[in-house]
């Protein structure tokens, strides 16, 4: 039995199948941690087995921020840019496009041609625009993340998507009176704005996204009338890295 | 005089040997030293603000705290941060010698250059030319040393970076440093290769921050088998006289003929994929635009800052720039 593996900054993802059927997993980063690895030598191991319904995979392909970290017997690891391809080519059957991925501290736009990555651009330190920003943004408005990724009607502009100081410009539309659900379109509208030079540098007309932020609607809504495409999402976007390990061979 | 001369980037060097002194890069007396992050927290405390080039910051503090009373420094063609550099070291009492890479690349302006510095050394040609020779014979050595790195998969990147970058001051000794390379050329020709399954990567930009970018590079299996400034700093193209050798020396010039360079050595040596280092609040970073215009590689840019180990991020990005060429 295989298993395919993204440790991300924010949750892990796991993805294995059992008699053909997908299973799906998402663990809080630091509760997998705590729960499912033990310290031993500096090094982790994984120690409980009901992380895979009680199977024991002899093949975990992992990937992600943490991946260095574990040292999960049988893993193989392999980089988060090959894992999001494969788990994009596979799910989508597609062969050339671009893959734009939004995580919860990073973002990646990978260029894939005849199912090879030939490019890619990610983020070097700042965690700008990322999941991270959206969440920080949302509890500032007192939002759930459900709430603010349908808010795509009159955006007001926003310009810092930064983490940390986001949050000043925020708070200053705040002030000048805009309503909530405006500010919470600027939001979307100001992630997407980030992304579209880096897809743009890219000559392509087919874009997925994959990431947790896929599944705000409202980005994607904003990415694909700032590219004039239609901008489609992979399904399950969260899970795309741990299928790309999991399809890896 | 004291008899160590500083240095902010490469200069005719063979001028300062014919004078009789010694010549101290300030760029390797402060990355080489045991605790670089000192020389740059010195500068920061000294009031340089956070938004500074981590290399000025280390000139600043190397020179001062190892009590070098000249630098000479490249004013012209190199950084603009150099002009402000200067007024600090003359305001610490460091005596300063500007030395200027002419923006306009021809024989008149930079030959006035050279004349310049040999008159403020009182330098003759027959003494120049003697030191010319000698350094001839250490450059010759380091391009079999340069050569052997691509041809033969048994030197490391960050040996072939180490000796290449060296030969802008050849350690304070030349004589010295002939005999080592030369010692060590013979046991590395006893030696196998070691990296024939690596990525075949260049290198090209300023000397990495990082401590440990060769070594992480190379975890993760890559081979640098082509280091782009550092093999300007040996002038790879010996000349008859020297004012045609640093009129061919890329580094200080346009970014073009750097570019000329590059396509050349990447066809040479068969690289596979060119990582372009750039040094964060560097000028020179706008050029990675025309770099990844000009150039048909896979490039990979990363960025430094201060002189730590090559972070998680960055890491992150080599290796799936390798993976990524692995499969291509
Ligand atoms: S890295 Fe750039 S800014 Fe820093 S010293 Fe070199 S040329 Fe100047």
């Amino acid at each position: 039995m295989k298993a395919g593996i993204d440790i991300g900054s924010r949750s892990i993802k796991i993805y294995f199948e059992i008699n053909g059927d997908p299973i799906r997993k998402k663990i809080d980063t630091i509760s997998f941690f705590k729960n499912y690895l033990s310290s031993d030598n500096d090094m982790l191991k994984i120690e409980n087995n009901d992380l895979f319904n009680g199977y024991h995979p002899d093949e975990i392909i992992a990937t992600g921020y943490g991946k260095l970290a574990t040292n999960i017997k049988t893993t193989k690891t392999i980089s988060e840019i090959i894992a999001h391809a494969v788990g994009a080519m596979e799910s989508t059957g597609e062969k050339n496009f671009i893959l734009v991925d939004i995580g919860g501290q990073d973002t990646k736009v990978i260029k894939i041609s005849d199912c090879n990555v030939v490019d890619f651009q990610m983020n070097n330190k700042c965690a700008a625009g990322s999941g991270r920003y959206i969440e920080n943004m949302a509890q500032i408005l007192g939002l759930s993340i459900n709430d603010i990724s349908s808010r795509v009607k009159n955006p007001i502009r926003i310009d810092s998507t930064c983490t940390t100081f986001g949050e000043s410009e925020v708070l200053g539309k705040f002030f000048e009176d805009n309503s909530i659900e405006n500010i919470a379109a600027g939001i979307n509208e100001a992630v997407a704005r980030r992304l579209i030079p880096m897809i743009r540098k890219y000559n392509s007309n087919t874009i997925f996204v994959s990431g947790g932020v896929a599944n705000n609607s409202a980005v994607i809504s904003f990415l694909s009338t700032g590219l004039s495409l239609d901008v489609k999402r992979i399904d399950f976007p969260d899970f795309n890295g741990a299928y790309g390990c999991y399809k890896y061979e | 005089m004291n008899r160590v001369i500083g240095i902010t980037s490469t200069i005719p060097s063979e001028v300062i040997y014919a004078a009789g002194y010694k010549l101290c890069d300030l760029n390797n007396l402060y990355i080489k030293s045991r605790l670089p992050m000192d020389y740059y927290e010195k500068a920061e405390i000294a009031g340089f603000p956070g938004t500074y080039c981590g290399w000025i910051k280390g000139l600043y503090s190397a020179a001062l705290d190892n009590d070098i009373r000249t630098v000479i420094a490249v004013t012209e063609g190199d950084c603009s941060n150099t002009h402000a550099l200067m007024e600090l070291y003359t305001y610490e009492n460091v005596n300063t010698i500007p030395f200027a890479y002419p923006f306009i690349h021809d024989r008149e302006h930079i030959s006035f250059e050279i004349s310049s510095l040999m008159k403020r050394f009182n330098v003759v040609k027959v003494d120049l030319d003697i030191v010319r020779e000698k350094f001839y014979k250490i450059r010759q050595l380091l391009h079999k040393f340069d050569e052997n790195t691509y041809s033969e998969s048994k030197i490391s990147g960050k040996e072939n970076h180490i000796w290449l970058i060296s030969s802008s001051d050849f350690n304070g000794n030349p004589d010295k440093f002939y005999t080592n390379l030369k010692t060590r050329i013979n046991e590395i020709d006893k030696k196998t290769s070691i990296y024939n399954d690596y990525i075949r990567l260049g290198y090209a930009g300023v000397p990495p921050i990082f401590t440990d970018f060769y070594e992480t590079v190379e975890n993760l299996g890559g081979h640098i088998v082509f280091n782009e400034l550092q093999r300007q700093f040996a002038m790879p193209s010996y000349q008859k006289d020297i004012v045609s050798q640093y009129l061919d020396y890329t580094y200080p010039y346009s970014i073009f003929l750097r570019i000329e360079d590059i396509k050349t050595e990447i066809k040479k040596r068969k690289i596979k994929g060119l990582i372009h280092y750039v040094q964060s609040f560097c000028y020179r970073t706008l050029e990675d635009v025309i770099l990844r215009k000009e150039l048909n590689i896979p490039i990979l840019t990363i960025e430094g800052d201060k002189p730590e180990k090559t972070g998680v991020r960055t890491r992150i990005r080599i290796e799936a720039f390798i993976e990524m060429l692995r499969k291509l």
